[in-house]
Order: C-alpha cells, then structure tokens, then sequence
C-alpha cells in the first residue's frame, strides 16, 4: 500500500515537471509573448518593464536556460512580480486562493450530494419518467452558458427581487458586522455562484453514478444477494453502491480541472475574488509573472487532486489494495 | 408428498421492448430427498426454471407471466415480496455458475456468508463462529484465512466452495446448483461435486442439479428432466430414461454420452 | 448494420429531438440569407432598442440591428466553429491515442504523460493565453479549441486500442504479416470509431460553448460577424431595458449544446452493444 503511494507520488514528478515546461512553453512561444512584447506599443509593458524582464527571464539567454533559471525560481514559489503593482506574484495567488477553494470545496460538496443520489435513482427507475426528467436536467445544466445563467440569476435575485447580493464575497460594511453576520453575508454571497457551478458541473458525476449503478445491478453478486434473502435497501447500498462508487472516484478527480477552470468567466461577472478572476485580468493585462503563476498553480492543484482520487480509490477497492 | 410443484409456469423475457418466451406452460414436481437434474443446452430454459424457483427473475430481464410454484402448500407467485425474501436462501438456496461473478469483490468473503445469517440468529449466537462452521463443512482447512480473503484472492475452486457455504450455512430444505461446476477446471469440477453429494447427505438436502451434462446427471441424480426450447421434452427416474429414451431429442443426448460412464452407472 | 445503429438512435426520443434540433440548424445556417428578414450588419440608428414586434420578430439591437437575422447568421458561427475545433480535434487525438495504444513502450509513455500534462489545465484557462496574445477572430478561436481540446479524445482512443490488441483476430492478422498501416487502418480503426463518433458529437456541443464563451469576453469572433456569444455582451450592457437581447442568444446557444448532448448521448446508447 505505502509501495503504491510511493510509486504513485514518483510518477507525478515528469508530469510537474511537465506543467512548468508547457506553461512556459505556451507563454515564450505564442507571438505576442513576454520577448515580443518589449517591441511592442503596449503602454502597459513598457521600457520599464523590459529591464525587469530581461532580468526576470534572462530574455537574451538561449530558451533553455531561461526555462532552467525560471523553474530554479518557482521551486522557491518565487514567480516574480506583478507588472502592475509591484507585488509579488504568489503573494496575489495566496489572497485569492482561499475564496477560489472555498467556492469549489462547497460546489463539489453539493455536486457529490445531488449527482449521487440522483443518478442511484435515475438508474434504479432507468427509462422511467423520473429518469428522464433528470437526464433532461442535467443535461440543461451542462449545455447552458454559465455565464449567461450567472447573468440572468443575477437580474433576478439580486435586481429584480433583491434577494441576494449582486458580486463579491462581501458586503462594504463586512467588518462592522457580527460573527454570525458575517456568516451570513458570506453564505448570501456565495449562493449563486456555488449555485451556478454546481448545477452546471452535476451532469458528468450524475450520467457516471448512473450507467455505473446499471451496470452493477446486473452482476450475478447482486442476484445471489437477493438470493441470500436480503432487504432490498441492503442490496442497493451495501452490495450495489460501494462497488457503483468505484469508478465514480477517480471521475470526480478528473473533473476538478473543469471545475476551477469553469470559473474564467463567471468569476469575473460576479466580480468574485478568486484565483479565475485573477488569471483573467492577468492575462488581458499581459501580467505574465501572475498569468505563469497562475497557470503552475492551478495545475498543480488538480494534480494533487487527482492524486487524492486515486488514492481513494486504492484504498476503496480491495484488489488493488494487496497487489 | 411432492415438496415443490410447479403447475404451467410461463416466464417472458424482455429485451429491446421484444418479448421472448423462455418457459412455455410447463409443470413438475421435486420429491423431497431427491437429486432432481434438470438438463438441456444453453438457451432451453434450464436456468430459468432455477431463478423461478427463488423468484429471482429481476424486473429489468423479463417476468413469470403465469402458472403457480407449490412450496409448503402456498403459492409463491402470489406472495409479497417480504415473504419471499423469508424463504430465500432460509428455505431454497442456490449455487450460481459462474463464481467469478457470483460473489461481491468489494467483500470479504466472511462478510459475504454472514450476511445470510445476520438476519436468522438469535442475538447472542456468535456470528462469526457459525460462519467459520460453514467453511469448515465445504472443505476448508484455514477457516479463518479464507473469512478475511476477498474474491479475488482466492481460486475458482474455493469460491465456489465460499458459495457453497454461504448457500448451506441455514441448512436449507432445497439447494439449486445451477452448473456449478461449468466455470471451473476439471480437477476443481470432481471436488466441488464431489462435496455437493455429500453436503446433500448430510444435511439431507433436496437437490435440484442444473447442468447441460447428460452424463453428469446421470451419475449423480435420482430423476432427470430434459428440456428444449422452454418445454419439458422428457422426465422420468434416471435409469429409465437412459434405458428406454422415448422422444428423439433424448435419444440423440443419450446416444452421444460415452460408453463407459453410463455402463459404469446402470451397474 | 448501418439500418440496425439508425433504427436503435431514432428509437431514442431525446436522441430524434436532437437530430431534429440539430438538422434544423442546419437548414436555418445554409439558408440564413434567405430566411434573414434583413442585412444583420445593416443599422438603423432611429430603431435602436426596438423590442419584438411585427417585422422585428426578436427585436433589435443598440444599433438598430435585427436581432432574428443576426441570430440566424449566428448559427454559422457556432455551427462552423463546432465542427471545424471537433474535426482538427479528431484527427490530433485519433492519430495519437493509436499510435500510442498501437506502438506501445516509450512512445505511448511520452504521449501519455504529455496528455496527462495537458489534462492538469482547465482547458478554458489555456485557450484564453493563447487567444488573448494571438489575433482573435473566427479562425483563430477554431484552431485553437481544436488543438486543445484533443487529449481526452487520445486517451479514449488509446484504451480501446489496447483492449482490440489482446483480441485474436489482431493477433491472428498480425500473424498473418499484414502491413502495420493496414492493420491500423483496416483492422483496428473501424472498431474504435464509435466511441470517437460519440466524444466528436459531445465535442462539438463544447466547443460552441466555449467559442460563446471566449466571444462574450470579446476574444473570439469579431463584429461585424454575427456570433451568439457577442450578442450577449451587448445583451448584459442592456440588460436592464432590453431583455431580448440576453433571451434569444442565450437560449439558443443552450438549445445547440443541448440538442449535440443528446444526440451524442443517444449514439452512445445506440452504439454500445450492453445498452437497451
């Protein structure tokens, strides 16, 4: 077991090592990157920000060695400063991070504890009316815009009914406010956007649960559980659940990039402090330190997510626990 | 007294909204004490007669659209599901095919067969030391081993010897072996019949023996009966249907046995 | 055979609504400049904001533009940037996942991992650095969906590959000292173009969201080109007094995904020979 972790944890160091390598890739080799920008009229990245560059990338070293000096950096977490306030790159990061964590810790949590249920169900009435009615729903939440859904929730809980909060994470007056006041502002913050991610992230855990639980019910185990004369509850969710779940594991690990990189553009409507925002404003300011930074950051964290899931799973599945 | 008799049993199975008979009309009876085997290739309808036995012809598949089961003078196809589930696996219990697939791989196999008791006992009966007595009955010297193992660290052998506990574990009044023997090895098939014959014995079971093995039955059952196509073409004692085979179809089945074994068995 | 597949989708009721959906679009894309009621870039500055009405049917825009012409002339837009990312996507991700799944050893280790490498971005993130530094337009936003959307489709591709290679009929033609182009093409590929059918449907439904998305923030397609997703920024401009002009583009943005959702969910269905 502690064998396959390790070896497991061995295999992630290319593929880090390879997320710094693209990232920087994708960053020097796309017309337009921090080399060309020195030329260009862009206001923003001026004469001044050319000697920060230079020093920052080493621009006149052949590519390899900028690639090697950069990642001998951010092996520190040194990713370089902001071009626009100065400030440190990671230092930006570390503020958004806990709202971006936040925002995708509660819509996982509320994805696990719709999609899994629904899809037991959906399978166990397979073809029948509720069945339908849920593969139709999920499907809506997975073809709609998020965007243009964040904009029209908007209109109408935060302008039309005045329910709800139009942006941001908290009120002006957040730090006059109570604790449980403080609590509250934040939930009331926070209901759209988990909201919206969520319902727009159920359809691929929901259709997995469902075709996963299908399949299960057919095996002969679940006829010889009936067999033994169990209790039909006992049969679907000691018997049929825990082996339906299995896969589910390692699908929801693999969903997480969609889940933080979903927030690109509805952050940036509700105006939420979170790492999407940042990395967009970055990129439309050409902020290469934070955009880099970004990047490395973003994909190391669904790498230690998939990292867990397939953890979880080996320790959920017996066969693969003892070999 | 016959202990079970089935009267006009059809059963329908569904696939691709088309309707496929699998049983048509057909009626039997099984002596209590008696090794019945039923016999026919694959898509007679053999296994079905063992599912409808235990009401386990699960929605998704297909239904018994008619006739009635006799079981202790009740009918069992118009029982609730409650009272079904209290003769399951207490009353009939059933051997699968394949024990590849016929047990959870997510459970140790201990877990698996104390289920069957869990809900029998009287509180105060220690669990685990009846289910370690199953084993021990199917042959297994290293009891405590084999109740922590999961599927897959075990033979085809063993596991089915792990079914066989968990389907003897209540000493069940009838025990369906549906080819329980056809997924395994040569070797493995003589153990696993072997201990079958005896299991029958000792706990004087009656047995319905499902295989496509003329020659199998005819060496271990009391009765056979031939089926094709979803009928009963043939049924009779043993020895009287190897003797004096009247409809074709079992002519052919006895003419391909081999010599040796159905001599061997007449004497 | 091909009759046998048809049959089980149309069976489907969702998959048919789909299609349906789908055809239609179709038909509305190739006749957008008959059934336009007007020029979608001509402006009347004195109709500005005029809500749905008689001879406006969805409307019209901040510059006195019809909205149902414009959403008409959209459908090429999303259409034409679905098929085009999902085709270059095919091809990066079939030519891959088979020379992976097929040659095996290093080259499927290299091409793995740099999938897994790929697959640790959000995709969205990705195709933003590279639109926001190259030129956006209509060609741009095609090219470089198709080009990062691939690596789920390799993987996909790869797996199916390894589960044929095991087969006997592979082994017995390998035997047999067939050329590896002919085994690949004529033996392997047919049998992994269901499920590359099916992830090609759903893709097109994700790259027309995508391609909504990137034009919402200004990124993809450039006026005067009519796009769903520009529609829509000026829609949350004036949103306060103009709905329909967050409506109508968002629903059918929404009907279009959704429509190759189902459709692709139904060949799935179809194709699989365990389902119905």
């Amino acid at each position: 077991m502690i064998n396959y972790f390790f070896r497991r944890l061995l295999l992630t160091i290319p593929v880090l090592l390879g997320i710094t390598l693209l990232t920087f890739l994708v960053m020097h080799l796309t017309p337009g990157s921090p080399a060309d920008t020195m030329t260009d009229m862009n206001l923003k990245v001026s004469a001044q920000a050319k000697s920060r560059l230079a020093e920052l990338y080493g621009l006149n070293k052949p590519l390899h060695v900028q690639y090697v000096r950069w990642l001998g950096r951010i092996v520190r977490l040194d990713f370089g400063n902001s071009f626009r306030d100065e400030r440190p790159a990671i230092r930006k990061i570390a503020e958004r991070l806990p709202a971006t964590l936040l925002l995708n810790i509660l819509s996982m949590g509320l994805i696990l504890i719709i999609a899994i249920p629904l899809g037991v169900l959906a399978a166990l009435y397979q073809k029948k009316l509720f069945d339908t009615v849920a593969t139709i729903g999920v499907y809506i939440g997975f073809s709609i815009p998020a965007f243009w859904l964040a904009l029209m929730l908007m209109i109408l809980f935060g302008l039309k009914l005045g329910w709800l909060p139009l942006s941001g994470l908290h009120s002006i007056n957040y730090d006059d406010l109570s604790l449980p006041g403080k609590c509250l502002d934040l939930a009331r913050h926070l209901v759209l956007p988990v909201f919206i991610s969520a319902f727009t992230g159920l359809a691929g855990l929901t259709r997995y649960t469902r075709s996963s639980m299908i399949d299960v019910l057919k095996q002969d185990y679940i006829r010889m559980a009936y067999a033994k004369g169990l209790p039909r509850r006992r049969i679907l969710f000691h018997h049929a659940l825990k082996n339906a779940l299995l896969p589910v594991i390692t699908i929801f690990g693999l969903s997480l990039p969609g889940l933080i990189g979903g927030g690109f553009i509805f952050e940036t409507i509700f105006a939420y402090p979170g790492m999407g925002r940042l990395g967009y404003d970055a990129i439309m300011a050409r902020d290469y330190p934070v955009v880099m930074a970004v990047g490395v950051i973003v994909a190391f964290l669904t790498l230690a997510g998939n990292l867990i899931a397939d953890m979880s799973y080996a320790i959920a599945d017996p066969r693969i626990t003892l070999k | 007294m016959s202990i079970i008799t089935v009267h006009n049993l059809s059963v329908h199975y569904s696939r691709d909204g088309e309707i496929i008979p699998a049983l048509r009309n057909i009626s039997f009876e099984i002596e209590p004490g008696e090794t019945l085997a039923i016999v026919g290739e694959s898509g007679s309808g053999k296994s079905t007669v063992a599912l409808s036995l235990m009401g386990l012809i699960l929605p998704y598949e297909g239904k018994i659209t008619g006739g009635e089961i006799i079981f202790d003078g009740r009918n069992l196809l118009v029982q609730s599901q409650e009272q079904w589930r209290s003769i399951r696996g207490k009353d009939i219990a059933i051997v699968l095919q394949d024990p590849f697939s016929s047990l959870n791989p997510v459970l140790t196999a201990g877990e698996q067969i104390a289920e069957s008791v869990r809900h029998t006992l009287v509180a105060g009966n220690d669990i685990k030391a009846t289910v370690l007595n199953a084993l021990r009955e199917t042959l297994f010297t290293d009891t405590e081993r084999i109740y922590a193992s999961y599927p897959h660290q075990l033979s085809g052998g063993q596991r089915q010897r792990v079914a066989i506990a968990m389907a003897i574990i209540n000493h069940p009044r009838i025990l369906i072996a549906d080819e329980p023997t056809t997924a395994l090895d040569v070797t493995t098939q003589k153990e696993v019949l072997d201990l079958l014959v005896r299991l029958k014995q000792e706990l004087s079971l009656t047995m319905v023996f499902i295989t496509h093995n003329l020659a199998l039955a005819a060496m271990r059952a009391d009765r056979v009966m031939i089926m094709r196509e979803g009928t009963i073409v043939e049924s009779g004692p043993t020895a009287a249907v190897f003797r004096h085979p009247h409809h074709a179809y079992t002519q052919a089945l006895v003419a391909a046995v081999p010599r040796l074994k159905y001599r061997e068995h007449i004497k | 055979m091909m009759r046998f597949y048809m049959l089980r989708l149309l069976k489907q009721k969702s998959a048919l609504a789909g299609l349906i959906i789908i055809l239609a679009l179709i038909g509305g894309g190739i006749c957008a400049q008959i059934l336009s009621p007007c020029d979608p870039a001509q402006q009347h500055v004195v109709k500005r904001l005029q809500s749905p009405q008689a001879g406006y049917l969805m409307g019209t825009d901040d510059l006195g533009r019809d909205v149902l012409s414009r959403m008409l002339h959209g459908i090429r837009v999303s259409l034409g940037v679905g098929i085009v990312a999902v085709g270059i996507m095919v091809i990066i991700g079939t030519l891959l996942g088979l020379t992976a799944g097929y040659c095996g050893g290093l080259i499927d280790s290299i091409i793995m991992r740099f999938v897994d490498i790929v697959l640790c971005f959000p995709t969205f993130f990705l195709i933003l650095i590279v639109i926001a530094f190259l030129e956006p337009s209509l060609y741009t936003v095609m090219g470089v969906i198709g080009i990062t959307s691939w690596p789920g489709l390799a993987r996909l591709v790869r797996a199916e590959v390894l589960s044929l290679r095991e087969r006997d009929y592979i082994a017995a033609a390998k035997m047999l000292g067939l050329g590896r182009a002919r085994l690949i093409f004529v033996h392997i590929l047919p049998n992994v173009i269901s499920p590359i059918i099916v992830a090609a449907t759903l893709g097109v439904g994700d790259a027309i969201l995508t391609e909504s998305g990137l034009s919402f923030l200004g990124l993809g397609v450039q006026p005067p080109v009519a796009s769903w997703g520009q529609m829509l920024t000026t829609g949350k401009e004036y949103i306060h007094i103009a709905w329909w002009l967050s409506l109508f583009p968002g629903c059918a943005i929404l009907i279009t995904v959704l429509a190759f959702n189902l459709l692709g969910e139904g060949l799935r269905n179809a194709l699989d020979p365990k389902q119905l």
